[in-house]
């Protein structure tokens, strides 16, 4: 736990950086004055439902504090408990940040609101690649957030016999009893898909077959899986190689500096979080208020600097730390964005994924 | 008593059982029925109910890699049950026949303590005693004894230490009413006919103490059968337990027919164990009463 004045001093740290981001953007700054101080008009509470290790600390308290909008903040662990907490319904949640294939999922779904740009100005200040996502053309669901990829982290301490750089090195024995894979059915079947020289979005029985044999092949040799506890498995040096969201080791490393972070070769995961409003969201208004709060390039470079992702925003990329954005593992050059591959929908085929993923579990 | 007088006191009965009644159909009965309506059904591409009727969730269970899930969650309870049996009758007889009396009641406390804060909370201090850069391996470098620590934590040794730890004010509670009741002129009967101690606590004892002990064993296993926060956290998320397949269908993959299925069959296993129990525990021997 930590310490109230250890808190006290991170808030300060927090509205420190935005004013400083502020001024440093003293130029845009009028055009980016969104509705933040529309206070009157909010109901006085809204549910988040987030990623795990996914939001600077201090980005709610100052959302309460400038809007008066209560915050209720709920994380989760994968988009598949994401998905099924929603729709067994019952949820009071009205912001979700699903990845990409789950964005089109919930569409299908009929589970997303549909947004209003015009409720959404700070919207222009997203990148354009951005603008015109594959999942959800037009973004009439979803506002990108932060975006990464799903590679290894490793302890440079632990002496591997070559740095490690591929996902073979979770099937060789490595890092026996110290490493760890994610708890998520799409990024742990597919790293295995990959190593194998197969797509992360394979549809191929035979392929699947392989991979998920693979899997409970070395389950042995795991210490665990895991998605939310990664940060503190190598932060602690209990694991020595893991499977992890790029934001969340280099988190890891902010209190480990011997953590390390490739992007393997045989290829990665890419992905986009983002927000979205849920059609049965109770308080809209302050969804769109939380959106547009977050779209403020202060805020959301304040938070990528904190989450260590990479940001969708255009105009908040220059208040990245330099040390960030000059990271290839984290702003990946073409030519390794050339062998990343995005998790994609694979409609009916999410029951086969589900059901190998129960197997493996079982085995 | 007369018919009238009789019928009166049906009644009055009726009436005072009509919550109980009341509570056990809204809250057992009615979702019983859902569990097992749904169980029959089937699931679409994009996870709802769809409405089958059909065998098709018993069959898979059946034929799948999920019978390894069921022995391994049987196997876990039962050895979870008589460790626990074992550990507990040894520190209840010293407590109910060797502690001071006043220590007694403290002791008691001791082992309710643990209850009175989060399980989960405790199951984390274990975590932070077992991992690979904890305080067993820190005790373990600092007596020189190199870096070849086994794993502890995630493995099935961790998971049973944490089912032990979690069960234990279960079994020690009933069992300590059972052997503290004992009238203790049996046991001295016993010594003075020249029995060994081990015999008294086999022949004497044990039997007087019965339903202490079957009572200790259900408190115990049942839960344990079904239980998925220990093994998921002690054990990694690497093997699936009966409680994680359950929560796994329901919580991530959205099969609810299947995990109704499932739950009906750890339901029927229970019941059946619970019916066996109850037929066996017929009183033996010449000093049951």
């Amino acid at each position: 736990m930590m310490p109230q004045n250890a808190i006290n001093q991170s808030r300060r740290r927090f509205c420190s950086d935005i004013l400083r981001l502020w001024g440093g953007l003293a130029l845009t700054g009028p055009l980016l004055n969104g509705c933040t101080n529309q206070q009157d008009s909010f109901p006085k509470q809204l549910n988040i439902l987030n990623w795990a290790d996914c939001l600077h600390p201090d980005a709610i308290p100052e959302f309460e504090r400038r809007t008066g909008i209560k915050v209720v903040y709920d994380t989760f662990a994968s988009n598949e408990a994401l998905l099924a907490k929603i729709s067994a319904g019952g949820t009071r949640y009205d912001i979700v940040v699903p990845s990409s294939y789950m964005v089109k999922q919930l569409i299908k779904l009929d589970l997303l609101y549909p947004l209003d740009a015009d409720r959404l100005p700070g919207r222009k200040s997203l990148m354009d690649r951005f603008l015109h996502s594959t999942f959800d053309p037009g973004l009439a669901h979803c506002v990108p957030y932060t975006w990464g990829t799903t590679g290894m982290a490793y302890d440079k301490n632990a002496r591997f016999a070559s740095r490690p750089k591929s996902w073979q090195m979770f099937f060789d024995g490595s890092a026996r009893h110290r490493m760890t894979l994610l708890d998520d059915a799409r990024e742990a079947i597919g790293m295995a898909a990959k190593s194998l020289g197969f797509s992360y979005n394979t549809r191929d029985l035979g392929q699947l077959r392989q991979s998920v044999d693979r899997l409970i092949a070395h389950k042995a040799d795991a210490m665990c899986f895991s998605s939310d506890q990664v940060i503190t498995a190598l932060a602690s040096g209990d694991a020595h190689l893991s499977q992890v969201f790029s934001g969340d080791a280099y988190q890891a490393m902010r209190e480990n500096k011997n953590i390390g972070y490739a992007i393997p070769i045989e290829g990665a995961s890419i992905w986009t979080d983002n927000f979205c409003i849920l059609a049965t969201a109770p308080h809209k208004d302050a969804a769109y208020a939380w959106i547009q709060y977050m779209l403020e390039p202060a805020v959301a470079a304040a938070c990528a600097n904190y989450t260590r992702y990479a940001i969708a925003n255009a105009l908040a990329l220059p208040l990245i730390e330099s040390s960030l954005r000059d990271d290839p593992n984290l702003y990946p050059p073409d030519a390794v964005m050339a062998r990343l591959e995005e998790l994609a929908e694979i409609g009916s085929f999410v029951s086969v994924y589900d059901r190998l993923w129960t197997e493996l579990k079982c085995a | 008593m007369d018919a009238r007088n009789e019928n009166k006191y049906g009644e009055r009965a009726l009436i005072l059982a009509t919550p109980a009644i009341v509570w056990l159909g809204v809250f057992v009965l009615v979702p019983l029925a859902i569990l097992l309506v749904f169980s029959l059904q089937g699931r679409d591409d994009l996870g709802r109910v769809q409405y089958l009727w059909h065998f098709d969730n018993f069959e898979r269970f059946v034929s799948g890699p999920y019978l390894k899930c069921l022995a391994r969650s049987v196997g876990l309870a039962s050895i979870t049950t008589i460790s626990l049996l074992v550990i507990s009758y040894i520190f209840c007889l010293w407590l109910a026949f060797a502690a001071r009396p006043a220590r007694r009641s403290l002791l008691l406390l001791a082992v309710v303590l643990p209850l009175w804060t989060s399980s989960l909370l405790r199951i984390y201090a274990w975590i932070t005693i077992l991992r690979p850069t904890g305080i067993i391996a820190h005790l373990w470098g600092a007596a020189g004894m190199g870096q070849d620590l086994p794993p502890l934590l995630y493995t099935p040794f961790a998971v049973w230490l944490g089912m032990v730890y979690n069960y234990l004010p279960f079994m020690i509670l009933p069992l300590y009413t059972a052997i503290d009741k004992v009238d203790r002129r049996y046991i001295e009967a016993a010594f003075d006919l020249g029995a060994h101690p081990l015999a008294t606590v086999k022949d004497v004892l044990m039997p007087l103490t019965r339903g202490g002990i079957i009572a200790g064993a259900i408190m115990v296993f049942i839960p344990a059968l079904g239980d998925y926060v220990v093994p998921d956290l002690m054990g990694g998320g690497k093997s699936m337990y009966m409680g994680n397949l359950i929560q796994n269908q329901f919580l991530l993959v959205r099969d609810w027919a299947f995990g109704s299925a499932v739950s009906t069959i750890l339901i029927a296993i229970v019941s059946v164990a619970i019916y066996v129990y109850m037929r066996v525990d017929k009183p033996k021997g010449v000093i049951a009463d």
